[in-house]
């Protein structure tokens, strides 16, 4: 083991809290204002796994509209209401606030050995934001919905819908505060709460993952703020900052829009690709391949993220040599997430890999990520991405990511975690059903789309060419698949609960500290200070040292003298 | 008004349906080219849910036609919010932007005709923001010019009298119908659509 020097290193210890906690939550505390992290991540999965629902069953509305190429089964205003609250709702509402606030939350106190995150009453401030932005958006249906797409490029967001437009706009403002304080939280507990004597090279890999998330959330989000302030007053107060008939320029705002909109990918996927860097070792029995490798792409991509936003503008009458530049930057982007592929699969090469479906869903979310990658890799380079953006062609290649990646790597950290957060244990065959309906599904759903915008089918419309007819009724049955393949994750989830076969400490046999403490862990996460005596990912040691006598009691104790 | 030189795309040969393009793509403008005068420059006007294109001596269509081989300057306008002009065999793509007066410049190689399609979100109906572009030997070219040149003058006066945001693009294309050429069969499509809603 390498002694580094640790910044930080002499404000570890945690001082204990006032009053006398409970021995143990009950049920209603999930629904108070409670400061603990672990209530607090079961919070934001539980609340955004409702959002996931809903924001599914408008992509199933979408895709029964599309079945046919005429606007026959919805109204088209209400399709557009709808695509935009897809998007909206499955990104701020889903993806980040259970990768983020749920797994981020749940896990980084326990993984460093501290008893909470640095800003407790913060951090349960930040999750209480989520829960009206929800009902802002929700209610903007009495209003029309907001019908403009994701992106609200005005004057489209200015003369559609103006009050569901607004309320909109503060449910984005209200999770982008949220997404703010969560990140400054991260950013303090990761820095200064660590169990004494954790090296940052002994940090578990999903703790870099959000430190990088954290660092880039705090950089972009106020960006996106502002750009969304200004579009408000665009609406409500008379301003024209873009109006083109008072001089406003709407190109602006897609630079503002996108500025935080794109780091926003990654601030998707970053916290996914630590799951993976947790879940993969332990189910291959391997030490991780490459880990400094890993945690600095993770700062890497944070870095190049930030300088790519154009991309998805070379059609806005960019300039040739911002499309150069893009083009470059983007296709950069492809090295440090190369880098982590090819180190998860050089983990997973001659593991003793147990199949479980946390690891299928890792493994299929390697599978799916490459596509994912390799498709944007080619709108990254802006002759081929004149031809596509816009397209489904555009629609599927996020899909793979954002599907394929985020959301696979959600259900395998809920698959490796839940016996850690409840106790129990999911049952494997549903699960492994699960992953088969996923995995098909995702496929039929998203594969067929990238010949449609290749072959000139724009995407965001409720009509379309009949040509494309045939195609469009094999991404519906896709989507219909991956409706019902929500079942069997849900009724696992209740079921196990209550039901599931106990867990114990540590059934996967994992080496992270996490799994130290008792499943579900005390509300002080360890009934004393854990010791460190491994590193997270030391999987395969134990054989090495197989030959000697010496007992569990000397073993321990060589490794605290050699961590001293 | 600005306008985006970097929007100019060379294109040097127009696709068959099969077998699709060999066209030299630079990153943006085609340096070369930009002092040069055009062949033929077209006015193109976006509306929700609509495109229409002006020629020289006012005359006006639906659909753009292009004479085989010349050298075509586009002058795009949007009339309300944005939208993008986008034919997709010719894999060329330009965001029509208010505010902004936009140039897209091409050399047609391949007659045919070819769907123009709308692909930036311009409201309920953009989905039937279609039209087509109709490339054809320059004869041709000229035969519809001077067939469609004296018709136009009051149907235009006329139009622009309207608003046509608040017009489907079924009515507001219906003057059109006879004079222009524009297809009877599109426009009872259009119909169809909105009837529909
Ligand atoms: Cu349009």
């Amino acid at each position: 083991m390498t002694q580094t020097q640790l910044p930080g290193q002499a404000a570890a210890p945690v001082t204990a809290p006032e009053t006398a906690p409970p021995k143990a939550w009950k049920w209603y505390d999930y629904f108070t204002f409670n400061t603990d992290h672990k209530v607090i991540g079961i919070q934001y999965l539980v609340t955004s796994f409702i959002f996931y629902l809903i924001g599914g069953l408008m992509a199933v509305a979408m895709r029964a509209e599309l079945y046919s190429a005429d606007a026959d089964l919805l109204d088209p205003n209400l399709y557009n209401a709808f695509l935009t609250n897809h998007g909206t709702i499955m990104i701020f509402l889903w993806i980040v606030p259970a990768a983020i606030g749920g797994f981020g939350n749940y896990l980084i106190p326990l993984m460093i050995g501290a008893k909470d995150m640095a800003f407790p009453n913060l951090n349960a401030l930040a999750f209480w934001l989520n829960p009206p932005a929800g009902a802002l958006l929700l209610g903007s249906f009495f209003f029309g919905g907001s019908q403009s797409g994701w992106t609200a490029y005005p004057p489209l967001s200015l003369i559609t819908a103006n009050a569901a437009q607004s309320m909109w706009i503060l449910a984005i403002v209200l999770v982008g505060t949220s997404s703010i304080l969560g990140s400054v939280n991260f950013v303090v507990t990761l820095l200064k709460m660590r169990v004494p004597g954790m090296q940052w090279t002994q940090l578990p890999l999903f703790c870099w993952s959000m430190l990088a998330t954290s660092v880039l959330a705090l950089l972009s989000t106020p960006v996106l703020a502002a750009g969304l302030i200004l579009l408000l007053f665009d609406i409500n107060f008379g301003t024209g900052f873009f109006r083109p008939e008072m001089g406003g320029d709407v190109v602006i705002y897609q630079h503002l829009f996108w500025f935080y909109s794109h780091p926003a990918v990654y601030l998707m996927i970053l916290p996914i690709f630590g799951i993976m860097s947790e879940v993969i070792p332990v189910h291959a029995r391997k030490p991780i391949f490459g880990y400094k490798a890993i945690a600095y792409s993770s700062l890497a991509i944070c870095c190049v993220g930030l300088f790519v936003w154009v991309h998805h503008m070379f059609t806005s009458g960019t300039p040739p040599w911002m499309r150069m530049f893009f083009t470059v930057s983007t296709l950069i982007v492809a090295v440090p997430t190369g880098v982590k592929i090819f180190s998860w699969i050089a983990t997973l090469w001659g593991g003793k890999l147990r199949l479980n479906s946390a690891m299928l869903f890792a493994i299929g979310l390697l599978s799916m990520f490459v596509i994912g990658g390799i498709t944007g890799v080619t709108l990254g380079t802006a002759p081929f991405d004149i031809h596509v953006h816009d397209t489904y062609y555009v629609v599927g290649h996020f899909h793979y990511v954002l599907f394929g990646g985020s959301v696979f790597g959600i259900y395998a950290g809920i698959y490796h975690w839940f016996p850690k957060m409840t106790g129990r244990m999911l049952n494997e065959t549903w699960g492994r059903i699960h992953f088969a309906l996923t995995f098909i599904g995702t496929h039929l759903t998203f594969l067929p789309m990238h010949e449609l915008g290749l072959q000139g089918m724009p995407r965001r419309v409720a009509m379309y060419d009949p040509q494309f007819e045939f195609v469009n009724q094999i991404c519906t049955f896709g989507s219909i698949l991956l409706g019902i393949s929500v079942i069997p994750l849900f009724i696992n989830v209740i079921w196990s609960w209550s039901q599931g076969p106990l867990a114990g400490r540590n059934p996967w046999r994992a080496l992270t500290l996490e799994w130290q403490t008792t499943s579900p862990p005390s509300i002080e996460n360890f009934e004393e200070t854990p010791v460190l005596w491994t590193g997270p990912y030391e999987y395969g040691i134990d054989l090495l040292s197989a030959d000697g006598n010496k007992s569990v009691q000397e073993l321990l104790g060589e490794v605290s003298v050699e961590a001293q | 008004m600005p306008t985006i030189t970097g929007a100019e795309i060379e294109m040097a040969a127009a696709p068959s349906e099969a077998a699709p393009v060999e066209n030299h793509y630079g990153v943006g403008a085609a340096p070369t080219r930009e002092t040069t005068p055009p062949d033929l420059a077209v006015d193109v006007a976006a509306m929700q849910f609509a495109w229409i294109f002006t020629y020289p001596d006012e005359v006006v269509a639906g659909e753009l036609h292009v004479p085989l081989g010349k050298d075509v300057l586009l002058n795009l306008n949007a009339q309300d919010v944005i939208h993008s002009f986008w034919v997709p065999q010719f894999r060329l793509k330009q965001d029509v932007i208010p505010g902004q007066a936009t140039q897209l410049r091409f050399v047609a190689t391949k007659a045919g005709t070819y769907p123009l399609v709308c692909a930036e979100l311009c409201g309920g109906y953009h989905g039937a923001m279609r039209a087509e572009v109709i490339v054809q030997p320059e004869a041709e070219f000229e035969a519809w010019l001077a067939e469609n040149r004296l018709a136009s003058q009051p149907a235009v006066t006329e139009t622009i009298a309207v608003n046509p945001a608040e017009l489907t693009p079924a009515d507001f294309l219906a003057p059109y119908a006879q004079t222009f050429g524009v297809d009877g069969g599109a426009l009872a499509s259009l119909d169809s659509q909105f009837s529909q809603k």
